[in-house]
């Protein structure tokens, strides 16, 4: 009740501070013509502002620091009038207590503009309702009236003291419009601050409304003093307590009071006939007192309006419960009759019975009753009427989840883990609690539901919490497990994770199909690990070489020496595996292969890193295939940064340098500016002795102002080939080819047009325009291997953003980048029309994705997921993640009751029920990513050192 | 007495209220009074 009225007080009512310059405004404002609105928006932001200036005199206060005159006649300047909820309910009782004296029942009888300010009145729309007046019409209506009422109070209250009545209308849901979501009447700006601004001179207006969260947002959010009662169930309850910023017991409270006053004796059966149902007339009868017996704050004021009750006698609750179980037996019997019913009324009850935490078990043994059949949203806004019991509530469940357990397994694993979930989550429960109910649902063996919880969001907050969880080696297993195709662990958690695993090595590792989830998993930790245990796997058990091997092909870094046991004992594995099927064998082979060149790979990153950049380049030089790209700007990295500090290693082939460049920029990488400027700059230093004065590699760097100044010069036979090739496609498809299609089709028709054509085309064309910029690369397009011909860096970038297991790493973000620039025209801030983009991105990746079965870029919002999950489920394979890429619309202008985090939120939910991948790119923090990764503050930090 | 009607007529009677065509009259008149206002006792 405190809070409560603390709410309405905080709304207030003018000062007399402000209702002299109320007048004022009003003044002026009229002077200039302005209209009513103008008046109303400037009398609120007028309030605002005052209010705002006395919340930060207080704040001074509360500092001791001294105050200016002003400053502290502002903050003497109180309302003349306290308004209390106290207040506003004794206006309520007399309002009813004396219908004929002051009261106006607009149906009844008329009303004059002074009676406006002197009396109260009730309007009924069930009354226009019954009419058959329609609900535009109502509205309209109410718009007029406020309107009137606000001319009036300006016209004849002439804003001096404050006013004391009371609008009272009842059945607001029929301000609502028929078609859902469209504003209501009190919804429009002008409305909403009519509402407030009389709120502020003291009038007060009251929606009673059975279904108050239908009535609208703007009555409980902006309207100050008007509050809307109703009676609403459940959720609905919570929602409004929550809009209302105020516990749901005081709401409860208000509304159960608001509701017995303004159904005038009618009696509580009134109040509680929509949940009670199919109630026999002594259950009800028990409901009712049981009810009253909890509402003693209210009942005090308004008893003398009703035949009292007596107070039922001790023990009375447990006839309620019986009269539940009842209830219960009965619509077990008919369970389609009343689910709904049941629920709401269980939910009533635990409303109720929350003040006593003794009956609460009871309610909470109901609860488990209904809980069998029930639904998550049911399920949801009972959980939230426990917010002070989460040991209680987590007892419950445990007891909920054996006795499921007891009856036929787990029959409902995803409602328990819900509920598990809840409890962790969303109860603000201690760290105790959650490990409590982590471990006790381990020690019923319950890893599926862990696993459960992990899945659902929030799973930080339980890992963060839950380090004991480790200490159960399968446990923490199956969580990393579970955890690591969903994201990224932070950086103290990941080694920790490595710390356990270590512990847990030989018991983990025994088990080579553990060893082979572990490695599916893409994880950092396990290369940790694996570079941890090494040399023990490797002796103990020779056999798990193979899934050694493979993981190198994850960037799992040994020693030298390491990777020669390695090598050999593949080897002399792969020897001994002759007889073995074929399919295997290739599988071994190849994996071999790999070995080989992730051994050099990673000799190479040695040799960085110790200085020798001569052979380093010789070992990149050496290895084939196009990872040679990262190294080889780690190569160039490294170069540059020696060359400035004056001490280019002698071993290094300076006359290498500009090939590579060369070679990067053939492979399509992206320099940013600043790179392009220290790699030019490094090739022009004279003592570098550079192979020829105009090398090709400074074209190629400078080439992209060469093709954006020559583009008109540049139209050579190439370019008309290039064009003509496209028109036939179009043709070909009548104008509407995706990208991927259309790469296909290009490199089909070959032709001599080079990659970075290709490229270029592919971005004109995402510009919608055929102007291509072509130039001229001396290259042989029959030796360009097809299958790496057209693969875009940004697909190895991505690749490796999904290995690196969230490891923010500057070149996949790079990667991500150009992967956008080159698939969706992504602009600062800006609305990016994907429609166009997502069939060339599918098929680009369709056709070259080798770990990514498919890739699917969409918006953020549920409705945009649930098609982009439909679209991509076709592509779900066991051991193949697809990627979804969620890029969010900056958020728009807020629409009523659906916000960009609920948003968000559930599309995440529909993510995880399709067990997909999915990475969450705003475009806020991916242009910030970006941004840093262009300023090169962010370094790359590959994990392994 | 006619006055008095006069002041009544919002809600003298509820029913003629309901037409359209009079409420958006009546709002736009609202609108209008407003800058007609004698503020001299504000």
């Amino acid at each position: 009740m405190k809070i409560l009225n603390n709410f309405v007080r905080r709304q207030g009512e003018f000062t007399p501070k402000m209702r002299s310059m109320l007048r004022q405004a009003i003044q002026r404002l009229l002077e200039k013509g302005g209209t009513l609105f103008d008046l109303v928006k400037s009398l609120e932001s007028m309030r605002t502002e005052l209010r705002g200036a006395r919340r930060e005199i207080r704040a001074k206060v509360g500092r001791f620091e001294p105050l200016t005159e002003d400053e502290e006649a502002l903050l003497a300047d109180q309302p003349s009038y306290d308004l209390t909820v106290e207040a506003l309910i004794n206006r309520l009782i007399e309002l009813y207590q004396s219908p004929l004296r002051n009261v106006f029942y607009v149906e009844r009888t008329t009303v004059s503009p002074d009676d406006l300010l002197t009396h109260n009145i009730v309007i009924d729309l069930k009354f226009l309702q019954e009419q058959q007046v329609s609900r535009d019409l109502i509205q309209l209506f109410m718009e007029f009236l406020l309107l009137y009422i606000f001319q009036t109070v300006i016209e004849r209250h002439k804003g001096r003291s404050s006013l004391r009545n009371i609008i009272l209308i009842e059945e607001a849901q029929q301000l609502t419009p028929e078609v859902f979501q469209k504003p209501t009447a009190i919804d429009g700006t002008q409305s909403e601050s009519m509402l407030g601004t009389l709120g502020g001179f003291g009038l007060s207006f009251i929606f009673v409304s059975a279904q108050p969260h239908k009535v609208s947002q703007a009555i409980l959010t902006n309207t100050h003093t008007s509050l809307v009662f109703g009676m609403s169930r459940g959720a609905e309850a919570h929602t409004f307590a929550r809009k209302l910023g105020v516990a749901q017991k005081e709401v409860a409270l208000l509304q159960w009071g608001t509701l017995l006053l303004t159904s005038r004796g009618k009696g509580v059966s009134k109040v509680t006939a929509n949940i009670q149902g199919a109630l026999s007339e002594a259950e009800q009868r028990a409901v009712e007192e049981f009810q009253l017996q909890f509402l003693p704050d209210l009942l005090k004021k308004t008893r003398a309006h009703y035949t009292p009750l007596p107070a039922p006698p001790k023990g009375e609750y447990a006839k309620v419960m019986d009269a539940i179980e009842s209830y219960t037996v009965r619509s077990e019997e008919q369970p389609t009759e009343s689910k709904r019913e049941l629920g709401c009324w269980a939910q009533s009850y635990c409303q109720l019975c929350k003040r006593n935490s003794r009956i609460f078990k009871d309610a909470l043994t109901l609860a488990k009753k209904f809980w069998k059949r029930t639904n998550k949203g049911q399920l949801r806004s009972m959980l939230k009427l426990y917010p002070q019991h989460p040991e209680t509530l987590y007892q419950g469940l445990l007891t909920f989840i054996q006795q499921q357990k007891g009856d036929n397994a787990v029959s409902n694993p995803e409602l328990v883990a819900f509920c598990a979930h809840w409890c962790l989550f969303e109860m603000a429960c201690t760290s105790k609690t959650t490990m409590a109910v982590c471990q006790d649902l381990l020690t019923m063996g319950e890893e599926e539901l862990v696993r459960h919880l992990v899945d659902l969001p929030g799973v930080k907050r339980l890992l963060t919490l839950g380090t004991q969880l480790l200490d159960m080696t399968r446990t923490a297993f199956s969580i990393h497990d579970a955890f690591c195709g969903l994201c990224p662990l932070e950086k103290g958690l990941r080694e920790m994770f490595c710390a356990r695993y270590r512990d847990k090595a030989f018991t983990l590792l025994q088990d080579e199909p553990l060893l082979q989830r572990l490695q599916r998993a893409y994880n950092t930790e396990y290369r940790l690990f694996l570079q941890t245990c090494f040399d023990e796997l490797i002796s103990k058990n020779p056999s798990v070489c193979y899934c050694l091997a493979t993981s190198f092909l994850r960037g799992v870094r040994i020693t030298p020496k390491q990777r020669q046991v390695l090598i050999e004992q593949t080897e002399t594995f792969l020897a001994k595996q002759e007889t073995a099927t074929p399919p295997i064998e290739t599988r071994l082979r190849e994996a071999a292969e790999d070995v080989r060149q992730i051994v050099a790979e990673d000799l190479l990153k040695i040799e960085v890193q110790t200085l020798s950049l001569g052979t380093a380049y010789r070992v990149a030089s050496a290895i084939n295939g196009g990872r040679i790209w990262a190294f080889a700007v780690q190569i160039l990295g490294a170069a540059v940064a020696y060359h400035e500090e004056g001490k280019i290693p002698t071993d290094f082939p300076v006359s290498a340098l500009p090939s590579m460049l060369g070679e990067l920029h053939r492979w399509g990488w992206w320099f940013t500016p600043e790179q392009r400027e220290r790699y030019l700059h490094l090739l022009r230093e004279p003592s570098l002795e550079r192979p020829s004065s105009k090398s090709r590699v400074e074209n190629a760097f400078l080439e992209d102002e060469i093709e954006t100044v020559d583009l008109s010069v540049a139209r050579t036979s190439e370019i008309d080939r290039a064009i003509e090739v496209i028109e036939e496609i179009f043709a070909q498809h009548r104008g509407i080819v995706s990208r991927g299609e259309f790469i296909q089709q290009l490199s089909d028709m070959g032709e001599g047009i080079t990659q970075r054509v290709f490229y270029k085309i592919i971005d004109k064309l995402g510009a919608k325009k055929f102007r291509l910029a072509i130039q001229k690369h001396g290259q042989d397009p029959s030796q360009v291997r097809p299958e790496t011909h057209f693969v875009s860096p940004a697909y190895h970038k991505i690749d490796n953003l999904l290995d690196m297991s969230g490891v923010i790493h500057d070149f996949c973000l790079q990667g991500v980048k150009n992967f956008l620039a080159m698939n969706c025209s992504v602009k600062d801030g800006g609305r990016h029309d994907l429609e166009d983009e997502k069939l060339g991105i599918s098929d680009l990746w369709a056709t070259y994705g080798k770990r990514i079965t498919y890739i699917e870029f969409t918006t953020g919002g549920p409705k945009a997921m649930r098609t982009a999950i439909q679209k991509i489920s076709k592509h779900i394979s066991a051991n193949k993640p697809v990627l979804l890429v969620s890029l969010e619309k900056p958020p728009r202008r807020r629409q009523s009751g659906v916000s960009v985090k609920s948003n968000r939120r559930e599309a995440l939910e529909i993510a995880a029920e399709e067990k997909i991948v999915i990475k969450v790119f705003t475009l806020t923090n991916l242009n910030e990513l970006l941004a840093w990764c262009m300023e090169g503050k962010l370094q790359y930090d590959h994990p392994i050192r | 007495m006619e006055m008095e009607q006069k002041n009544l007529r919002p809600f003298k009677n509820v029913l003629p209220l309901f037409d359209r065509q009079a409420l958006i009259v009546g709002t736009k008149k609202i609108q209008q009074n407003m800058r007609k206002i004698d503020l001299k006792f504000l």
